[in-house]
């Protein structure tokens, strides 16, 4: 503050450098050496100036001027901060229904293809089920066509199947030709041992 | 006289060459137990395995349950071997439930070796064939020499 602070005597009459600012403060600008500098002025305006500048300022018309010139710009500096701008609101709602297209537009496709993708994936799904389904199905089916053994018809020759032949024997149940295995002409105990030995041998070939 | 020496002592060395293999070895039964619960146990089938290669099995022979007293079926050119399958049914109408000794495989092991046998079950079936759910275990008994 010392700095800015100059004797009266010294500031009054050698006046500094000539004033390079606005249009509007260089009219009332003090002419050198016989008037307050900006400086001294500004220091005035806020209640700093020195007793010597403060009883000049009232003398002097042209420095009261240029007093009344700062204070005025300092006052509309001080409330361009405060001021607040208005968006029109019909400017205010296109942006936002500009942003929220834009932002409906980015997002569209990741929907659209994980929509395409679960698609694909159930139909995959099915295709593969139903060729899968077919498959077995088939594969019993002729495996049960080609193999007469199989008489519980679950897919392979066992223990059951000859078990399965005995209790038809037993119980005195219609025959069929096809289960004459070991081909004597006669379905009875001796085809149920062929597809007993069938069902424990080690060099069969497994369904 | 040398001669003669050196002729004996070949015969001597010779014959220790030529001891028979079963020397060595000794037989074990291996007890095939199937649980079946509460289920009547009208027909099994089941794979029995030794996991040495020097396990032979030599001789099968039926269980403890009167159904089941008769050998079960297997196929002969699993003998000298180490793996079997035995399969049994019966028409009667009281099959046995529980656990049961249904086989008895005899087994020739190394002397000394312990094998482990492993079973797996491939069918079962209650009266009138309805498959059902069955535990085997084949348990080896102590062995003769």
């Amino acid at each position: 503050m010392d700095r800015r602070r100059r004797q009266p005597e010294q500031s009054l009459h050698r006046n500094l450098e000539p004033f390079e600012g606005p249009g509007r403060l260089r009219a009332v600008m003090p002419e050198p050496s016989q008037h307050l500098d900006l400086l001294q002025l500004d220091l005035v305006r806020a209640g700093e100036g020195s007793s010597a500048d403060v009883a000049h300022v009232e003398a002097c018309a042209r420095c009261r001027a240029a007093l009344q010139e700062l204070q005025q710009l300092a006052g509309e500096v001080a409330s361009l901060g405060r001021r607040s701008i208005e968006v029109p609101k019909a400017l205010d709602r296109a942006v936002l229904a500009a942003a929220r297209r834009e932002l409906a537009r980015a997002r569209a496709p990741q929907v659209l293809r994980l929509r395409r993708w679960l698609g694909a994936a159930a139909a995959l799904l099915v295709v593969s089920g139903l060729g899968l389904w077919l498959a077995v199905g088939s594969q019993l089916s002729r495996f049960a066509r080609r193999e007469p053994r199989d008489l519980d018809r679950n897919g392979r020759v066992d223990i059951v199947d000859a078990y399965a032949l005995a209790l038809r024997l037993q119980s005195g149940a219609a025959l069929e030709p096809r289960w004459d295995f070991d081909g004597d002409g006669v379905v009875g105990d001796a085809d149920v041992d062929d597809l007993a030995r069938e069902s424990v041998s080690l060099s069969r070939r497994r369904p | 006289m040398r001669r003669l020496l050196a002729a004996a002592l070949l015969v001597f060395l010779t014959s220790g060459a030529q001891r028979p293999p079963e020397e060595g070895v000794r037989f074990r039964p291996i007890d095939v137990f199937v649980d079946a619960g509460d289920a009547p146990l009208a027909a099994y089938q089941v794979e029995i395995a030794s996991s040495s290669p020097d396990a032979r099995i030599v001789g099968v022979e039926g269980g403890e349950s009167q159904q089941y007293a008769a050998a079960p079926y297997y196929d002969p050119a699993a003998l000298q071997g180490g793996r079997i399958i035995i399969a049994a049914f019966t028409t009667e109408a009281e099959p046995p439930s529980g656990r049961t000794r249904v086989a008895r495989i005899h087994m020739q092991e190394a002397a000394g070796a312990e094998p482990a046998y492993t079973a797996r079950l491939m069918a079962a079936a209650a009266p009138g064939g309805g498959g059902i759910e069955a535990k085997v275990e084949p348990v080896p008994s102590g062995g003769q020499r």
